[in-house]
C-alpha cells in the first residue's frame, strides 16, 4: 500500500501492484476499491498543460459538484481528485512502473458494476462498445447483455445528453470514442470516461488527436485540431454505431492502394463518404444493409443524413449533442414491442408496421397519439406522435409539452395505458385532471378514458399540457 | 471481410542456449499474450497472431490465425541458430499471408514483427535477408535481444528498434509479453492514425527492457 496527497491536500492510499495499463497510465486500485489512481507513465511531452487542465477539470469545469452534481455524476467518470508532483510516491515506486517523474496523477471513481459483463469463457470484462458492434468480438457477448433498440436508445441519449451537457459549459471531449465511453445495453445505461484529455478554454489543446473511427475528417486531412465541432462527428458515429451494428464511413471503397494505412487516412478523412449516402453509391457497405437508417424513424433520419451527408466535411452543419439528445427521446416515443414480444420496433404512422430485423408484421392496428399544443381556433400540431401499448406508463414530459425528460424533470408516474376486453385505455395517475373534448368529460385520478379513434384528449389543467389525439396505424 | 487485419508475427530463437527455463518462458509469455488478447474487443476484431521459430531451420507453428482461434505452440529448443532462415520464412509468410491493398479489396495493416534471439547467428546467409527487410520494410519489427550473449548488432542490422533484455528471468519474459500485448492493443486501437505512414508508436517498455539506441 502506497499513501500519496492529493492536491487538495487530501491523503490517498492505493495498492502497490497495477490493475492495469493503457496508452499513457498505469493504474491503480485505491484501498477502499471506490476510486482507480491513473498513473502517467514513459514520457510526458506536456507536463504541464495536462496539471493545469486537470486542475481546471476538478473545479471550474466539473458537472458532478454543485447542485445539479447528484444528477450527472452517473453520466461520466469524472475525477475527484489530483496527485501533482512527488507528494509522498516513494521513488523506487515511479522507477518500477515507468512513472512519469515528478508524478502526475488522476483519481476517479471506480467504474460501477453494470459496465462488466462476464463473456462466454467465463471472465470479467469492460462493457467497451467494441464488444457489442465488433462481428467478432460479439459472439462472446452473451445475447441478455446485446439489449434491445429500447435500451440502445437510451444509451444513445444518455451519451447524447452527457455530451451535450459538456459542450455547453464549453469544454470538448476531443477523443470521443469507443474506448472513451462505457455502455451497459442490458440496463440502458452509459458513462463518459477518460475525461481527462477534455479541451479546456484557455489550456492548450491536447496533443492526442483521437481514435481512429472517430477523429473528425477534417482532423485527419490535416489542420483542424478536436473541439467541439469535431466531438459531434464522433458522438453522431457512435450513435449510429451503436444503433445499427456498423461504422457509417467503413465501405468497400479503396482511396489508395499504396498502403492500408494511407487508404484508411483517406476513407475517414478528405474522402470520407457514407456507406448510405442517397446519390453516391460507391462505398457500399461490406455487408449488405438489413436495417437502413431511414428504420429509425423520422426524427433520426434527418440528423445521420446532416451528420453523414451534409455536414461530414461541413462541420457548422453537424448535429449538436442537443439535437440527438431530442431527436432519440421522441423517437423512443415512438416504440413499440415487436411483434415475438424479443424486441422494440419504431411505429411510424403510414409506414409497414414490420420488425426490420425479422420482417415480422403486427396483426392489429396499433394505437398512438398526435401530439398537440392547444391554441385558438385551432390546436397547433406539435408533429411528434407517441406510440401507445399496454403498460406503457405517462409521465410529465409524455403529457406536457414544456417538459423534457431531462435533469430537471419531475419522474412520478402520471398515467399508464392498458389494453382491456379487447379495448385500449388511458388511466389518469395523477391530480391533474384530463379532460375529454369532445365530450366535455372531466378524467380524474384513477379514471379512465377509452382510445377511440379520433377522440381528443387534454392532458392536465396546469400550463404546458398537451392535447393527445388518438388514431390507429393501420396493421 | 469486415475490418482490415492487423497481422502479428512472433519470430523466436529456439536453438539450444534457449532450453531450460527462457524456452518455458517464452511458452508461458504467449499463452498470457493471448489471454491478454482475448480480454480486448479491438484485438479480438483484428489481430491475428503467427507464431515462426527458428533453430537448425525455421518452422512456421501457427500460420497467421485470428485471435478467438488461436493456440499456442508447444515451443522445444535445441540446435543452432539459422537466423537467416527465420527471416526468409518471415519474408515468405509475409507475400503468402498478408492481403495486399488493390483497387478493389481493402488490404492488411502493417503487420507488427517481435524478434527474440538470445545468441548471434550460426548461418551466414542472415545478411541478404536483413538487407531486403531494410529495403522493403514490409513490417513494423521490434527485435529483443534476450541476455547478454544476444548480438545486438545482428538484430541493429533488421530493423532500429532493438530492445535488450539483460537477464533471461521468467519475470523479464513476462514484462516483455505484457509490453507485446500492450503494443499489439494499442495498434490495432491506433492503426491508420494521423500521418504515421512509416513507424508506429509502441508504449514505453517494461522496467528491465532499455531501448537500443
Amino acid at each position: 500500500m502506497i499513501t500519496a496527497r492529493t492536491t487538495d491536500g487530501a491523503a490517498i492510499t492505493f495498492e502497490g501492484s497495477s490493475l492495469a495499463s493503457g496508452g499513457e497510465k498505469t493504474v491503480f486500485w485505491s484501498r477502499d476499491r471506490q476510486h482507480v489512481v491513473g498513473f502517467f507513465y514513459g514520457t510526458l511531452k506536456d507536463r504541464r498543460e495536462r496539471a493545469q487542465r486537470l486542475s481546471r477539470i476538478l473545479t471550474k469545469y466539473n458537472p458532478t459538484t454543485g447542485a445539479a452534481g447528484p444528477y450527472w455524476q452517473p453520466y461520466f467518470c469524472w475525477p475527484t481528485a489530483v496527485i501533482d508532483g512527488e507528494a509522498g510516491i516513494p521513488e523506487r515506486f515511479a522507477r518500477d512502473h515507468s512513472l512519469v517523474w515528478p508524478p502526475l496523477a488522476v483519481v476517479a471513481p471506480a467504474y460501477r458494476s453494470a459496465f462488466f459483463f462476464t463473456d462466454t469463457f467465463g471472465n470479467r470484462q469492460e462493457k467497451e462498445v467494441k464488444w457489442f458492434t465488433g462481428k467478432k468480438a460479439r459472439r462472446f457477448v452473451p445475447d441478455a447483455e446485446m439489449g434491445t433498440l429500447l435500451t440502445r436508445l437510451q444509451v444513445c441519449t444518455r451519451l447524447a445528453r452527457a455530451v451535450r451537457r459538456m459542450h455547453f459549459a464549453g469544454l470538448a471531449h476531443s477523443d470521443l470514442s469507443n474506448k472513451n465511453v462505457l455502455v451497459d445495453l442490458r440496463g440502458g445505461d452509459a458513462c463518459v470516461i477518460d475525461i481527462d484529455s477534455l479541451v479546456v478554454p484557455g489550456v492548450a489543446p491536447p496533443t492526442v488527436l483521437g481514435t481512429p473511427g472517430y477523429i473528425a475528417p477534417e482532423v485527419l486531412a490535416g489542420g483542424a485540431q478536436p473541439s467541439i465541432d469535431t466531438d459531434k462527428h464522433a458522438l453522431a458515429v457512435l450513435i449510429y454505431q451503436l444503433l445499427l451494428g456498423r461504422h457509417p464511413l467503413q465501405g468497400r471503397k479503396v482511396h489508395s492502394t499504396r498502403s492500408a494505412e494511407e487508404d484508411e487516412q483517406l476513407a475517414m478523412g478528405r474522402r470520407a463518404l457514407f456507406i448510405e449516402h442517397p446519390t453516391d453509391r460507391s462505398n457500399p457497405a461490406v455487408e449488405p444493409v438489413r436495417v437502413p437508417f431511414q428504420r429509425l424513424g423520422p426524427y433520426l433520419t434527418p440528423l445521420v443524413l446532416k451528420a453523414f451527408v451534409t455536414g461530414l466535411h461541413a462541420p457548422s452543419q453537424r448535429p449538436d449533442a442537443a439535437e440527438w439528445e431530442s431527436a432519440l427521446y421522441r423517437t423512443l416515443n415512438l416504440l413499440h414491442p415487436t411483434p415475438d414480444q424479443r424486441d422494440w420496433m419504431v411505429v411510424v404512422p403510414g409506414e409497414p408496421l414490420s420488425d426490420p430485423r425479422t420482417g415480422q408484421r403486427h396483426a392489429r392496428p396499433i394505437p398512438y397519439a398526435r401530439c398537440l399544443v392547444p391554441a385558438e381556433p385551432e390546436p397547433r400540431d406539435e408533429r411528434t406522435t407517441l406510440t401507445l401499448f399496454h403498460h406503457l406508463r405517462l409521465h410529465a414530459w409524455h403529457t406536457h409539452h414544456t417538459v423534457r425528460p431531462d435533469e430537471h424533470a419531475d419522474r412520478a408516474p402520471r398515467g399508464y395505458c392498458a389494453q382491456h376486453q379487447g379495448a385500449f385505455w388511458l388511466v389518469n395517475l395523477g391530480d391533474d385532471a384530463w379532460t375529454d373534448l369532445g365530450a366535455n368529460r372531466r378524467i380524474g385520478r384513477n379514471e379512465a378514458v377509452e382510445l377511440t379513434s379520433g377522440r381528443r384528449i387534454l392532458m392536465g389543467e396546469s400550463d404546458g399540457a398537451r392535447i393527445l389525439e388518438i388514431h390507429y396505424a393501420a396493421a | 471481410m469486415s475490418t482490415r487485419r492487423l497481422p502479428v508475427y512472433i519470430l523466436a530463437d529456439v536453438s539450444g542456449s534457449m532450453s531450460g527455463t527462457p524456452i518455458e518462458s517464452v511458452k508461458s509469455g504467449i499463452r498470457q499474450l493471448h489471454r491478454d488478447l482475448m480480454s480486448d474487443p479491438q484485438a479480438i476484431e483484428s489481430a491475428f497472431l503467427s507464431v515462426i521459430t527458428f533453430s537448425d531451420s525455421a518452422q512456421q507453428l501457427v500460420p497467421l490465425t485470428e485471435v478467438a482461434s488461436f493456440n499456442p505452440p508447444d515451443l522445444r529448443a535445441s540446435g543452432q541458430t539459422n537466423f537467416g532462415d527465420g527471416l526468409r520464412l518471415l519474408l515468405d509468410c509475409f507475400d503468402r499471408e498478408v492481403v495486399k491493398t488493390t483497387a478493389d479489396q481493402k488490404g492488411d495493416w502493417r503487420p507488427l514483427v517481435f524478434v527474440l534471439s538470445d545468441g548471434a547467428p550460426s548461418d551466414v546467409d542472415w545478411p541478404t535477408y536483413a538487407q531486403q527487410l531494410r529495403d522493403r520494410r514490409p513490417a513494423n519489427i521490434i527485435a529483443v535481444a534476450c541476455g547478454d550473449q544476444a548480438d545486438v548488432n545482428v538484430l541493429k542490422q533488421v530493423t532500429e528498434a532493438v530492445i535488450l533484455m539483460q537477464d533471461m528471468s521468467p519475470d523479464a519474459f513476462k514484462a516483455f509479453f505484457k509490453f507485446v500485448s500492450a503494443s499489439v492493443k494499442q495498434t490495432s486501437a491506433k492503426v491508420g492514425s494521423v500521418a504515421d505512414g512509416q513507424g508506429i508508436t509502441l508504449p514505453p517498455p517494461p522496467p528491465g527492457i532499455t531501448i537500443v539506441p
